[in-house]
């Protein structure tokens, strides 16, 4: 499981280079941002693509707080790196949520549609098999389960909204087990999906 | 949170539902304390750990790709959380418990009795929807009589309940309407594809009509797709009984006539499990042929499967899914389509046509698309709408 993760994926840990080079940092000063870097990347990077749900856009974002770490006249006042870069990086995390939202809106507006995956049909087979598989994986959840996800990841609604869905269909949940839910149905979405990998048949007609 | 080390067995390290609460956390706009902080980059740095979660936020991303699914009926979401407060002490007022208790225990787990939780909370969502099926009944002496409809938009598909306590998928575009009473329940499809799951009652048999005929059934589940000159019944439990063309009735398909006795001598046709029908709006029909049901079901599931199907009736699907109106020359609308895709990518497919057939896909604004032969110069008064 560890090498499929590997190969969806490469987080890369190169620094950024407008960063070494910042005529405000010294040598010993980069060296030390880079200790940064090496220590907190990762878990950065992982904890924006929660919110995200990209890692480019969660790698971006990474890579924009480093960036003003580096700026800061003054890093020696800093109290926290860790607690600097996690509370940068959420800020511009949520602002990039914003303008997304906002892009997102005009465009559905305007009637375009957004692009997808496969142009061609004979890719579409894959496509297929992975959709079915897919489908199938929500299909088993728990119905409160998938009424959460459901909400959550293609509605993307605010879980107070979600908790108000809940409320309408006369279910009284709390903001932590939607959360709950949904972060359940994802994992057993995962496990199900990985299952099914491992027995693929092709088996989808024609 | 300070007792994270000592809540987890050496066999749960990289625990899933570990990982889960982490997505969760970081899910949520609210910053993490110093505390936590600590513990996300020490939990974070286990490569087992870093595994999980990032199938997590993988599994995320590649969801987002995918159609929506259906949101779960009344029935369904009630069934789910009666069965998780009464299995798990999980409900609503659960907040008393500890985080790192209520994430260890999910309703159904992976691990060997992932089959026997399955199957427990099967049975007892089938069991909790049997009870609300037999109060939804209306009680034999009753003379109520029920007409609803039911309608999807362009592009959206949708569960209904129906007052039976039959399920009706409508697709794109579809309109129904119903009319049940004490004898029979008759619904009339307007317009559009539904795939009918008919709660067995065999005091009152289930009709759809569409166009000139009708379908019955007592229990089962059936697909009925309108076209504009055929229609397509297509059965995947059980039998059902077809009537190409009812004579009469036709002024008011809802009253209270059954239309097998309206059109006395006439013999239905039966068409069974894995058979498919066509009939056209003369009431002439095709003999019941076998078919893979997965393919004419599919849709249910948001792709659109064809073998050997008329373009035009591929595009009539197409357009219940898509907000631009699509125009179809009728010189490539006998092309024979064979082929599926996923009704979240039909804009793809659209321009991936060409690669198909002999034709040219022209995009005119933003809400208009020609289908023609190619090289052909193609005037929109041409098009066969």
């Amino acid at each position: 499981m560890a090498a499929r993760s590997a190969s969806r994926l490469s987080i890369s840990s190169a620094v950024p280079a407008q960063g070494i080079s910042h005529p405000a940092v010294g040598a010993r000063h980069a060296e030390h941002i880079a200790d940064l870097f090496n220590r907190y990347h990762a878990g950065l990077v992982r904890s924006l693509a929660a919110r995200t749900r990209s890692w480019d856009d969660a790698r971006d974002l990474a890579s924009q707080a480093f960036t003003e770490l580096l700026a800061l006249e003054r890093p020696a006042s800093v109290g926290s790196f860790g607690a600097y870069l996690y509370g940068t990086a959420r800020n511009l995390a949520t602002n990039h949520l914003i303008r997304q939202a906002m892009r997102l809106r005009k465009d559905r507006l305007a009637g375009y549609e957004s692009e997808q995956v496969s142009p061609s049909p004979e890719p579409m087979v894959a496509v297929l098999q992975r959709h079915a598989l897919v489908q199938r994986a929500l299909q088993r959840l728990p119905a409160n389960w998938r009424m959460a996800l459901i909400l959550r990841v293609w509605d993307e609604l605010p879980y107070r909204e979600i908790l108000a869905r809940f409320a309408d269909d006369g279910i009284e949940v709390t903001e932590r087990t939607a959360r709950r839910y949904v972060a359940a149905a994802l994992e057993q979405c995962r496990r199900e999906i990985l299952a099914a990998e491992d027995c693929l048949e092709p088996e989808i007609a024609p | 949170m300070s007792s994270r080390s000592e809540c987890c067995s050496p066999g749960q390290k990289g625990g899933g539902s570990q990982a889960a609460h982490w997505f969760s956390r970081h899910e949520s706009a609210e910053p993490l304390s110093p505390d936590e902080l600590t513990h996300w980059e020490s939990w974070i740095a286990d490569p087992d750990n870093r595994a999980q979660y990032d199938g997590l936020v993988s599994t995320l991303c590649e969801l987002k790709a995918h159609p929506r699914p259906c949101v779960p009926t009344d029935e369904e979401l009630h069934s789910s959380v009666d069965h998780e407060a009464a299995e798990f002490g999980l409900g609503a007022g659960s907040a008393g418990a500890g985080i790192e208790s209520s994430w260890r225990t999910p309703p159904v787990r992976g691990g060997p009795l992932q089959g026997i939780s399955l199957a427990a909370a099967l049975v007892a969502a089938v069991s909790v929807m049997l009870l609300i099926r037999i109060h939804h009944r209306p009680s034999p002496g009753s003379d109520s009589t029920v007409s609803a409809t039911y309608a999807t938009a362009r592009g959206e598909q949708r569960d209904f309940a129906l007052p039976d306590a039959s399920m009706v998928t409508l697709a794109g575009e579809s309109h129904l309407s119903v009319r049940f009473t004490r004898t029979q329940r008759i619904a009339v499809l307007d317009h559009g594809e539904g795939r009918f799951q008919v709660h067995h009652d065999a005091q009152r048999p289930f009709s759809v009509m569409a166009g000139r005929g009708s379908i019955t059934a007592v229990g089962t589940v059936f697909d009925v797709r309108r076209y504009s000159d055929r229609i397509f019944v297509t059965v995947t439990e059980g039998v059902v009984e077809v009537v190409p063309a009812a004579e009469k009735n036709q002024s008011d398909p809802l009253s209270l006539t059954h239309p097998s006795e309206a059109a006395a001598p006439v013999i239905p046709l039966r068409v069974e499990r894995g058979q498919e029908i066509a009939y056209d709006l003369r009431g002439e029909a095709s003999a019941a042929r076998r078919v893979d049901t997965r393919i004419s079901e599919s849709w249910v599931q948001g792709t659109l499967a064809y073998r050997g199907c008329p373009l035009r009736e591929v595009i009539e699907d197409v357009q219940r899914y898509s907000i631009r109106h699509i125009a179809l020359d009728s010189r490539v609308a006998d092309f024979q389509y064979t082929g599926t895709f996923v009704a979240g990518n039909l804009e793809q497919w659209l321009r991936g046509l060409d690669h198909i057939f002999p034709v040219e896909v022209v995009e005119s604004g933003a809400d208009l698309i020609f289908i023609g032969p190619k090289s052909a110069a193609i005037v929109a008064t041409d098009a066969q709408y």
